[in-house]
């Protein structure tokens, strides 16, 4: 087994140094690295099997909401291991079953066999019904003893910022110079984002990502902007915002929030690359592999192929290389640099491997090659996060170029009042962008909430950001965004094929959805033998969208897939409601609200 | 003749398709949103026969030989289960009522059976029963997949020839003469001989236009789901006193709901953070194997609830010629649509009025011939 470990730390402080063991193996981690990680680490790739297929699945992305693989921690079931810090001693169990039968069983759920005649008999279903019930891999529920109680805490707040990346630091700390009071919500173990990974300049940006960020992190310190780390944002209801951190472990700590305005800074999603058996496990998004190098030391592989030539592809490849690795990149397009070994016009894409990856072949036009990879990074394109957003009230909307955003305002207000949006979460591309409109977002909030003086600083605050936008070249797609904010008009333009599709064909192994094994057959079907070209009908015709990662990998590409397949815009087809909870949470959390002082 | 549907829940699409069955030409339904929008894609969608009235007993009776024979029907295998209902009962009064309901569902062949707290804790080791009294079970109950038997229903009427219309939302019922022309929609109108509104929630404000009043009015009701986990949970458990419940999706999600005081009305689909607290509280002290579970997603829809919380269906000899309805269901229409469509498809086209469907006419409120149901779930 290859070391991942690079011999250098990247930019982060190591926690301490702890001994984990797993199904029974002990297993070297730090306490700064998620689980996920520490098992990486040690060549421990796939900790799950999925849902109806009993494939093996590691964690496709390092962010909390993308539960797509679970593991036993201490006995507690369906924890996901990239939400939680190891601890000495932590007992970690990873499932690995894979019954016999699973063959007479695939064809039991693939959902076209669900209607054939000889299924839904009346006689034949009932039998064909337990062996459902029985063979779903599903985790089993346990009574577990906790340690620590569930507990409860009252927040109140002028201002919560969601997400603690550059674009929320800088909109908290803006709004705090106004004499906000600033609430921060990250989910991560300490506020910076996805910046704070970026050893290199960020576009538009004099030095380098992690430094400007650090910077602007002790700045909102010093300034008293309270932050709420490990914590996530779950749901806005009509009594209360709800926010959840899931330690201590075993059950949890809620956060009952009120306050007058929210930005929004949840950043963006890499979108999973859709190509034959892209479920295996060593496959992953461009801000895990990004993260776990910089923040934690660790290489996602030693041969990389890095899916589509853009901007942040190439960050990537620029990162792995300083700690020699070798990289490959592959984009659908045809021209290739000389700077950075690219392969252009790549149709196809198709993962080799049994239990993890460890090839690839790869078909353009008119030749086809393998390349033995141990690690693919999806980095073909990025959607904002609308969960939070779009579950707050604001519209969603598809705008070419940028993706399904949160439409709103050059003062970055959405259609929901008191609700602001910023960074990678409004459609932004990388870089400086987001500083400027993180502060935009806070010195709005400070308007919204009768500062004197915000509006003239926001006034000359826009000029600038306007001129960025004309100087990075995006000024028309964010114009066209502001200006359906005026006009309640959306674009109706069609789309060609999806930026993420590296497979020519409906395949039956190119997974679209992690959680429930959802293929690109799957939804080819519900188009075109159904009929239904709504994601809302598609959603409830195969189950996209439905299950633990709450559609975080899914909808966003199969509202694409379909679009392209019905020759609708994606405006028509639409991305299903957001309904909270953005993360779940342990019933026993939810139990213990308002008991306690509340 | 033409025949409007408006509104393509599982009412709406069962009329449809009975009526495209029994030889309507020209069936046309208009969905405000997207098929099945509403209260169908929200329901728990589960299915029984024990009713407080023996008016709605014999009728979902019916209504489920239908609902099982549904996937030869359709096409749609829309995956049915009998797992039962189990009543949670906590004092004298509430065992007392179900014996004598029970005397009644033994008559039409349904009888339940009682067990005892120990049998309860026998049959389902996972249920909290310090508390219970005794418990009701009821085998014939069970559940299916909302979403494929709306989906399978629309494809059959398609098949035979209805259209449906989506983003198309009614506004209003055009009368004539006093019979029924047409509707309108924001961008024009469609004609029609015969208009149906099984539009749910929705169907009161088009009504009161018509200067027709019923005594119904939407209420919001929430649901939860946790993550899924191995089915273990067969029936669905049911607390009578608080109509808390919970029962276990085939996928494994374990979901639930329970009554908390909202005002009546079409209030927006938002969730509240007391309804979802008071649902986790029930189920930590229901079942202490779920404490850890994980709640996934929790949503809204409405139950259409009428003055007797029994459904409306059919007409009025007093309204306008042409014009029906099938709503006010209380929360029990998905279980029953599949005979409501049939029924009503004979009602407009041979102007049969069905034994079953009798008791169920909208002109009961003004005779005063209600049928109380006191067993409504959620």
């Amino acid at each position: 087994m290859t070391n991942l470990r690079v011999k250098e730390p990247g930019v982060a402080r190591k926690g301490e140094a702890v001994s984990i063991n797993v199904d029974g193996a002990i297993v070297e981690g730090f306490t700064s690295e998620p689980v996920s990680v520490v098992l990486y680490a040690n060549g421990i790739r796939s900790f799950d099997r999925s849902k109806k297929l009993y494939r093996p699945r590691g964690f496709f992305s390092l962010h909390p909401q993308a539960r797509t693989a679970t593991v036993i921690v201490n006995g507690i079931p369906a924890v996901n291991p990239s939400e939680i810090y190891p601890t000495d001693g932590m007992k970690v169990r990873t499932q690995q079953r894979r019954p016999l039968f699973i063959r007479f069983f695939e064809s039991m759920v693939d959902t076209s066999l669900l209607h054939k005649p000889i299924v839904r008999n009346r006689l034949v279903w009932p039998i064909a019904l337990k062996l459902i019930g029985k063979s779903i891999n599903n985790p089993e529920p346990v009574e577990y003893e906790v340690k620590h109680g569930a507990s409860t805490v009252v927040e109140n707040a002028d201002l919560v910022v969601v997400g603690g990346g550059v674009a929320g630091l800088s909109a908290a700390v803006e709004a705090r110079k106004y004499g906000l009071e600033v609430l921060q919500i990250d989910d991560g173990l300490e506020p910076g984002g996805e910046m704070l990974c970026d050893e290199l300049e960020p576009p538009g940006m004099s030095e380098p990502g992690y430094v400007f960020v650090r910077r602007l992190r002790e700045k909102a310190v010093e300034l008293g902007v309270k932050t709420l780390p490990k914590t996530t944002l779950v749901g806005f209801f009509e009594d209360a915002v709800l926010a959840f951190s899931p330690y201590p472990l075993g059950s949890g700590t809620s956060y009952v929030i009120s306050a007058k305005a929210y930005v929004c800074a949840t950043g963006s999603v890499d979108l999973p690359c859709i190509f034959a058996n892209n479920d295996l496990p060593g496959i992953m998004d461009a801000s895990s592999a990004i993260r776990m190098l910089t923040l934690h030391g660790v290489v996602a592989g030693r041969n990389v192929a890095i899916l589509g030539a853009t901007e942040r592809g190439l960050r990537v490849a620029e990162h792995l290389r300083r700690h020699a690795v070798n990289t490959i990149i592959l984009d659908k397009s045809k021209s290739s640099s000389g700077k950075h070994d690219i392969i252009g016009g790549v149709r196809e894409v198709i993962a080799v491997g049994k239990n993890r990856l460890t090839a690839i072949e790869v078909r353009c036009e008119g030749e086809s090659l393998r390349l033995n990879v141990d690690c693919v990074v999806c980095a073909a394109s990025v959607n904002p996060d609308v969960k939070v957003p779009a579950q707050a009230g604001a519209r969603v909307a598809y705008f070419k170029g940028l993706g399904f955003v949160p439409v709103h305002d050059c003062f970055m207000r959405t259609k929901k009042d008191g609700l602001f949006v910023a960074g990678g979460a409004s459609g932004s591309p990388y870089g400086v962008l987001h500083a400027i409109e993180g502060r935009i977002a806070g010195l709005s909030a400070a308007v919204a909430l009768n500062k004197t003086g915000a509006e003239s600083d926001r006034e000359v605050l826009v000029k600038e950001y306007r001129s960025v936008l004309k100087k990075l070249g995006i000024s028309d797609i964010k114009e066209s965004v502001f200006k359906s904010f005026e006009t309640d008009s959306l674009p109706e333009e069609k789309i060609s094929e999806p930026p993420t599709l590296f497979c020519m064909e409906p395949r039956r192994d190119a997974f679209v959805c992690f959680c429930e094994d959802i293929r690109l057959w799957d939804l080819y079907r519900s188009v075109t033998v159904y009929g239904f070209t709504s994601l809302e009908k598609v959603k409830r015709s195969t189950g996209v969208g439905t299950a633990r990662c709450q559609g975080r990998l899914c909808l966003v590409n199969s509202a694409l897939y379909v679009a392209y397949v019905a020759g609708l815009s994606p405006n028509s087809v639409g991305i299903a409601r957001q309904r909270p909870l953005t993360l779940s949470m342990p019933i026993n959390v939810l139990a213990a609200i308002g008991v306690g002082g509340n | 003749m033409r025949v409007v549907v408006v509104g393509s829940g599982v009412i709406g699409l069962s009329s449809a398709y009975n009526l495209a069955r029994m030889g309507a030409k020209d069936v046309v339904i208009l969905e405000k949103e997207y098929l099945s929008y509403g209260s169908t894609v929200r329901s728990a969608s589960r299915f029984r026969v024990h009713f407080w009235a023996e008016e709605n007993s014999k009728f979902a009776l019916e209504s489920k030989k239908i609902m099982v024979r549904l996937p030869s029907i359709t096409g749609w295998n829309i995956l049915v289960t009998t797992g039962g209902y189990l009543w949670l009962l906590f004092n004298e009064d509430e065992v007392k009522v179900f014996r004598k309901k029970n005397k009644m569902w033994d008559r039409l062949g349904i009888a339940g059976k009682f067990l005892s707290p120990s049998e309860i804790k026998e049959r389902y080791p996972y249920v909290y029963v310090d508390d219970v009294l005794e418990g009701f079970f009821g085998p014939q109950n069970g559940s299916c997949f909302h979403n494929y038997v709306a989906f399978g229903y629309y494809k059959a009427a398609a098949k035979l020839g209805a259209r449906l219309f989506e983003k198309s939302p009614v506004e209003k019922v055009l009368v004539e003469d006093n019979r029924v022309v047409g509707v309108e929609l924001p961008g024009g109108k469609v004609e029609a001989d015969v208009v149906l509104l099984a539009a749910g929630a929705w169907t009161d404000g088009l009504l009161r236009n018509l200067g027709i009043n019923l005594p119904t009015e939407p209420e919001r009701k929430e649901v939860a789901l946790t993550e899924a986990y191995r089915y273990f949970i067969e029936p669905l458990i049911i607390d009578f006193g608080t109509s808390a419940y919970i029962g276990q999706a085939l996928k494994g999600e374990i979901l639930g709901s329970l009554e908390v005081p909202v005002k009546s009305g079409l209030l927006p689909l938002e969730n509240t953070l007391d309804f979802l607290v008071k649902w986790a509280r029930a189920v930590y002290k229901r079942f202490p194997l779920l404490r850890g579970a994980r709640v996934m997603r929790c949503w809204s829809g409405y139950y259409s609830m009428s003055a007797d919380s029994s459904h409306i269906m059919g007409r009025d000899p007093d309204w306008p010629r042409g014009l029906y309805v099938a709503y006010g269901d209380s929360g029990h229409g998905f279980m029953m649509a599949p005979l409501i469509g049939k029924l009503l498809a004979k009602n407009i086209l041979y102007d049969e009025v069905d034994e079953l469907m009798r008791p169920f006419l909208p002109t009961r409120f003004k005779e005063g011939r209600l049928i109380p149901e006191k067993l409504v779930i959620g």
